[in-house]
């Protein structure tokens, strides 16, 4: 388990080295994962201690996001003022994501597996 | 004295681990009902035991970040689930990249568009638009299209909490049922909380949706900072 969270915690820092080293705009923990993967891949399996500390952590993922989401009291008058835009814009943006990325993904898997079929 | 006790980290710390367990067990006593979504619960109620009690956001965090600085590792450890299924996405390329794609565009252009409809100001635009990016990357997005990090921030994990708590539903609504697609939406649009959610059903569906979170990541990163510059 400490193996584990010490390769997590590795591979997150060299992600923020080079966030900060390139500039990125983007997050040193998302860099980190795909340098991790790009790491299991050439090992080709992941090590034992790896597995119980990702998977424990992931199970309890949902947690981790309580201390951020509290935040929002800070923007009370934002929230106050705006509260129909936000709203609307954050149910309908999700819905709209959400329907939209599943059926085009359906839709082309279908068209693949069409295609892959010889019709007979 | 209730001051002096949030003073000290253990108790933000411990008080928001117990608030989150008794939503979880709300959560389970109403079989996944999706508003008894524990995120949502947990963040109401510190947000009403906050307020009553008059203990300044600031105070609290400084005991909570504990829990928020294991974001960073949980993240990376969504290349596990990644690794165990990455035979599929190369089977799958067209079809991922094209519905995260399509997912993520159409759902900014949706939020630009209400907010333009209500005339919302900018800044509160921009500060929307990155929603459906996880939050600490929506926070490294937003100074550059004109908007508030640490706003943008919360409209992300606002929506992750939605997405999560309502996505699954929608998704059967609409038919979809293979755990690839079903991963793909959930971590387009709701990114971490879709993916911890999506987890639940499989770790196929959460490996999908972790790939779709660090690819809608990356591309409205690269990006919107070049496109706002027309939109907004």
């Amino acid at each position: 388990m400490l193996k584990g969270m010490a390769i997590l915690l590795a591979f997150q820092v060299a992600g923020e080295v080079i966030v900060a080293a390139f500039r990125l705009p983007l997050a040193g923990p998302i860099i980190g994962m795909a340098l991790l993967l790009a790491w299991m891949q050439g090992n080709g399996r992941v090590d034992g201690g790896l597995s119980s500390a990702a998977d424990t952590l992931l199970a309890n993922m949902a947690v981790l996001f309580v201390p951020v989401g509290v935040g929002a009291m800070v923007y009370a008058e934002v929230f106050e003022r705006h509260w129909l835009v936000v709203a609307i814009a954050v149910v309908f943006g999700t819905v709209v994501t959400i329907a939209t990325a599943a059926v085009t993904a359906k839709l082309l898997t279908r068209v693949r597996a069409a295609r892959a079929a010889p019709q007979t | 004295m209730l001051y002096h006790l949030m003073s000290q980290p253990l108790f933000p710390l411990a008080l928001t681990v117990g608030v989150f367990a008794g939503a979880v067990f709300v959560s389970t006593c109403t079989k996944g009902y999706p508003l008894a979504n524990p995120v949502l619960m947990s963040v109401t109620a510190l947000i009403l035991f906050l307020s009553i009690t008059q203990i300044p956001y600031e105070r609290y965090f400084a005991g909570a970040q504990f829990i928020h600085f294991l974001l960073g590792p949980a993240t990376v450890a969504l290349a596990v689930p990644l690794f165990r299924h990455l035979h599929r996405v190369r089977t799958s390329a067209l079809p991922i990249l094209v519905g995260i794609g399509a997912g993520s565009a159409s759902g900014a252009l949706s939020v630009v568009l209400i907010a333009w409809v209500f005339g919302a100001q900018e800044q509160l635009a921009a500060s929307l638009v990155t929603k459906s990016v996880t939050a600490p990357v929506s926070m490294a997005i937003a100074p550059q299209i004109g908007g508030v990090p640490s706003l943008a921030a919360i409209f992300s994990v606002l929506t992750g909490m939605i997405g999560a708590a309502f996505g699954p539903a929608l998704l059967n609504r609409l038919g979809v049922e293979d755990q690839m697609h079903r991963g793909l939406a959930m971590g387009t649009a709701s990114h971490g909380q879709g993916t911890a959610r999506i987890l639940q059903e499989s770790e196929e569906a959460g490996a999908f949706s972790a790939l779709a979170m660090g690819l809608t990541a990356l591309a409205m990163a690269l990006l919107l900072p070049g496109l706002s510059l027309l939109i907004l």
